[in-house]
């Protein structure tokens, strides 16, 4: 093996230009999957403070309709819906509801002290159980207490960065009176900055959001069922999670018997957190081994495209070498050995082009930060203005990452070099010899 | 030379075929990204009746019950009626504002909501012409701010323009107009059982990308409870640049259009709001994925076609210094092997075409906006749109062949016949 490698090391010396273009080749294709696989990690995998998303269950949109026809209607859920259904899963580790009103605001802004100008910021409006499904790590202060959220005590969690921008530091911003759309809020805790990628927990501050002004007027609930609310479930572990699904099933089934004329759906939500990504804004039910196949399709193209044109110059390589495969197999190797050398050799210039491949998608996601992050996505938000997106070196550099870029090349490696390999380590030794 | 080079296709057939295979793959996809982006070009190029340029979106908030500002008497149907029509005079006596504009919330240019209605000629109640509804208060001046206009885009239209003094009055679009009345003017006619077309203005496009589409201006009474989903538009002057506007619009009215219970969270330039919307942020992820993909493919070609050339060549050196021998000439060698190149890419266009042939005929290209609305554009003409696209693609490919062979090439024409032959 390791004279294999040295064979290719000389052969890669003596063909610099052919060389390099095969393996800027093999880059590229690593670069476009790693890309993508990057991208989806970030959706999909735990990272701070989605900590739990494995075991983590979403409902965002509810429809209601009239069983007798003609009435459809699709929102998310009051606080109703919420509380017989969800909050009260007794499989759950934690179910924290979410006031969303990006439907009925324009956006939110803060009053900064002695300056004209307003900040535009992102506000989520939160329960106290969020806490426990999204682990924040809090810097200063804690969150605001359950006595808080039951009487609407307008209180606030900040950004780490954007405590820094207002008060100077996360410590002089504790106790400090905020001014949130012209209504002061006290600054009870301040926390790590949640990456924009987590779209679940990310946002500047988080209040609760019984302190909501739609909160306490009638519009807080379209129906008896939908309002204004979505839910994240935290499962006790991720085979539980099937149990919960189970549950909150039967919860709604339950519910809709307590209904006349009316039938409540969830559109089979609960989704995991992987579901919610490929959901987008959808509110009907989603064909999703559908859109795992698209996906898979793109995939698979992505990989064979370049697998065919590293195959053709694979090809083109050996050819020059024939001769030697026919005198060493007048010598007696046996094909499998020189189709073991063939590979073996392609891999060292795969692992070469995984390496250029690997660094070159860091540069670009690094330098498409602010886009990149709606790869594979349809209906995407680009990240609000003034917002920075960042990613911390753990969530790109981890052994995940690296295990699907080693496992691309070994794939890519074996899908280049296995036909020309097969086919000629298998020819005629006469006719081998013969080409000299 | 055409039949020489046939033959060393057919002599190589092998490593020809990887090349041809890879060609096929790649030319397929690109053309139908090419097709997709052909067809959405066409609609970006179609006139628009409405011009978002230096048009600003104003937007207003209130103060909550218990904020220290907060009054409740402001709270009051008619004082609050009045507090908003103080803020409109106030913005209209801005210098650098040129019209004002109040209308519906989902009226609003890039908004994203979509109000519709069908409507029908009492002649013909079969004939229903269904069309976004844009709900716009007459006493301000909607057609000024967003710069529309009609006779094809000859005349600027105003909302003075037309007679509102019938409150069933209503403005329509040049295609419900064409579509309602075929034969003869359609303005004065009557529209369901009491409206009335009062005007006809040009068509407007929803979205940048979209097709013009048909709709209806009607009027929107601004009062105490349609004043939260009514919302403001201006248009700027045009001798102001839009930062210059905004930075300037903003220190001065934000305290000054604070009345009432009221007061200005900021202001937004719709061609701004055209970029953030969902569907169009939508639209331009989607483009932005489609030709990172094109340039993706492209460059394994280029890479794909060089590597293999560049092999071929070297092993091709007895041949070359034969040929160098027998007088050819530099160029004439470096074009035998470009010539090798666009003869390969021909070959793989015979199955494509087949393959694309399929996909129109099984409808699976996409037209962005096609309706069934009687107008016939670019895209909607199979034959010349295939020609085109396909025209383009190989121009592409074509390109990125023949940068790939150059380099090799270009070594291959300037070796000495003499080291050439010495391979033979």
């Amino acid at each position: 093996m390791i004279q294999y490698f040295k064979q290719a090391w000389t052969l890669i010396r003596q063909e610099k230009l052919f060389s390099s273009i095969y393996i800027i080749g093999t880059g590229l294709s690593v670069t476009i999957v790693m890309i993508v696989s990057i991208v989806f990690y970030l959706k999909i995998a735990n990272i701070y403070p989605e900590t739990h998303r494995d075991r983590m269950l979403t409902v965002s949109m509810a429809t209601e309709k009239s069983t007798k026809g003609g009435y459809n209607s699709s929102a998310m859920m009051s606080s109703h819906v919420v509380e017989t259904c969800f909050k009260s899963l007794k499989s759950a580790e934690a179910v924290t509801a979410e006031l969303l009103t990006m439907v009925m605001e324009e956006g939110n802004f803060v009053q900064p002290e002695g300056s004209k100008e307003q900040l535009p910021v992102a506000v989520r409006h939160i329960d106290t159980q969020f806490w426990t499904v999204f682990p924040f790590r809090f810097v200063e202060g804690k969150a605001f207490t359950e006595a808080d959220f039951q009487s609407g005590i307008p209180t606030v969690v900040m950004a780490e960065s954007l405590a820094k921008r207002l008060f100077g530091s996360a410590t002089e911003a504790i106790g400090k009176q905020l001014s949130i759309n012209f209504r002061q809020f006290r600054v009870c805790g301040v926390v790590k900055d949640a990456p924009y990628v987590t779209r679940k927990a990310y946002a500047q501050l988080w209040v609760p959001y019984t302190a909501h002004s739609v909160f306490a007027s009638s519009q807080y609930s379209f129906t008896q069922s939908l309002g204004f609310l979505t839910v994240c479930i935290l499962a006790p572990s991720a085979s539980a999670m099937e149990q919960v699904y189970q549950e909150a099933t039967e919860n709604i089934q339950r519910y809709n018997q307590t209904l006349t004329d009316l039938e409540f759906t969830v559109n089979g939500q609960p989704d995991r957190y992987w579901q919610m990504v490929f959901r987008g804004l959808s509110s009907g039910t989603v064909d999703f081994s559908g859109l795992l196949f698209f996906y898979g399709f793109i995939f698979f193209i992505l990989l064979m495209v370049p697998a065919i044109s590293l195959s053709g110059m694979t090809d083109s390589r050996i050819e020059r070498r024939i001769s030697e495969m026919g005198v060493r197999r007048a010598f007696g190797a046996p094909v499998h050995r020189l189709m073991g050398q063939i590979i073996s050799e392609n891999f060292l210039f795969t692992l070469l082009g995984g390496a250029v491949g690997l660094l070159s998608s860091y540069l670009l996601i690094l330098l498409g930060r602010q886009w990149i992050t709606q790869l594979g996505e349809l209906v995407s938000m680009p990240p609000p203005e003034g917002i920075e997106v960042v990613f911390t070196p753990s969530m790109l550099l981890n052994l995940p990452v690296l295990a699907i870029a080693l496992g691309i090349c070994f794939l890519l490696n074996l899908l280049s070099s296995l036909m020309p390999a097969w086919r000629y380590s298998r020819r005629e030794i006469i006719h081998s010899l013969n080409l000299k | 030379m055409f039949k020489s080079i046939i033959k060393q296709i057919l002599n190589r057939k092998r490593s020809n075929a990887w090349i041809t295979v890879e060609l096929l793959l790649v030319f397929l996809l690109v053309w139908y990204m090419t097709d997709y982006f052909f067809a959405l070009n066409c609609n970006y190029h179609l006139p628009n009746a409405r011009h978002i340029e230096q048009t600003w979106k104003v937007n207003l908030a209130r103060f909550p019950q218990n904020h220290p500002q907060y009054s409740a008497e402001a709270n009051s149907g008619e004082v609050m009626e009045a507090n908003f029509a103080r803020i409109l005079q106030t913005i209209r006596d801005y210098p650098g504002v040129e019209a004002v504009s109040v209308s519906n919330r989902n009226s609003a240019p890039e908004s994203g909501a979509l109000e519709e209605n069908g409507y029908f000629s009492p002649d013909d109640s079969t004939n229903h012409v269904w069309g976004q509804l844009i709900r716009i208060d007459t006493k301000e001046d909607f057609f000024r701010v967003f710069g529309y206009t009609t006779n094809q885009g000859k005349t600027p239209v105003s909302i003075s323009d037309f007679d509102w003094t019938n409150p069933n009055g209503v403005v329509v679009g040049r295609l419900v107009a064409d579509r309602l009345f075929p034969s003869g003017s359609a303005i004065g006619k009557a529209l369901n059982d009491n409206h009335t077309i009062i005007g006809i203005v040009d068509d407007i496009k929803r979205f940048d990308s979209e097709r013009p589409r048909t709709a209806y201006y009607v009027p929107f009474r601004v009062d105490s409870t349609s004043l939260r989903y009514s919302v403001i538009s201006i248009r700027s002057s045009s001798a102001l640049t839009d930062a210059a506007f905004q930075a300037a619009f903003t220190a001065e009215m934000s305290q000054r259009l604070q009345i009432g219970n009221f007061y200005m969270q900021n202001i937004v330039s719709y061609r701004k709001l055209a970029k953030t919307g969902v569907f169009q942020s939508m639209m331009a992820n989607i483009s932005k994925q489609l030709s990172s993909l094109i340039v993706f493919f492209l460059l394994n070609i280029l890479l794909c076609v060089m590597g293999t050339f560049w092999y071929r060549i070297q092993m091709r050196r007895d041949e070359i210094g034969l040929r160098k021998a027998l007088g050819a000439t530099g160029n004439g060698i470096r074009n035998h092997l470009l010539a090798e190149g666009l003869c390969l890419l021909t070959i793989a266009l015979i199955p494509a075409l087949l393959i694309e042939f399929q996909i129109v005929y099984a409808d699976l290209n996409i037209t962005l906006g096609r309706a069934d609305d009687g107008r016939v554009y670019l895209p909607d003409r199979t034959a010349l749109r295939f020609l085109i696209t396909n025209g383009i693609t190989w121009v592409m490919m074509a390109t990125v062949i023949l940068a790939a062979i150059w380099l090799p090439a270009r070594k291959a024409a300037a070796l000495p016949a003499a080291e050439a032959l010495h391979y033979e």
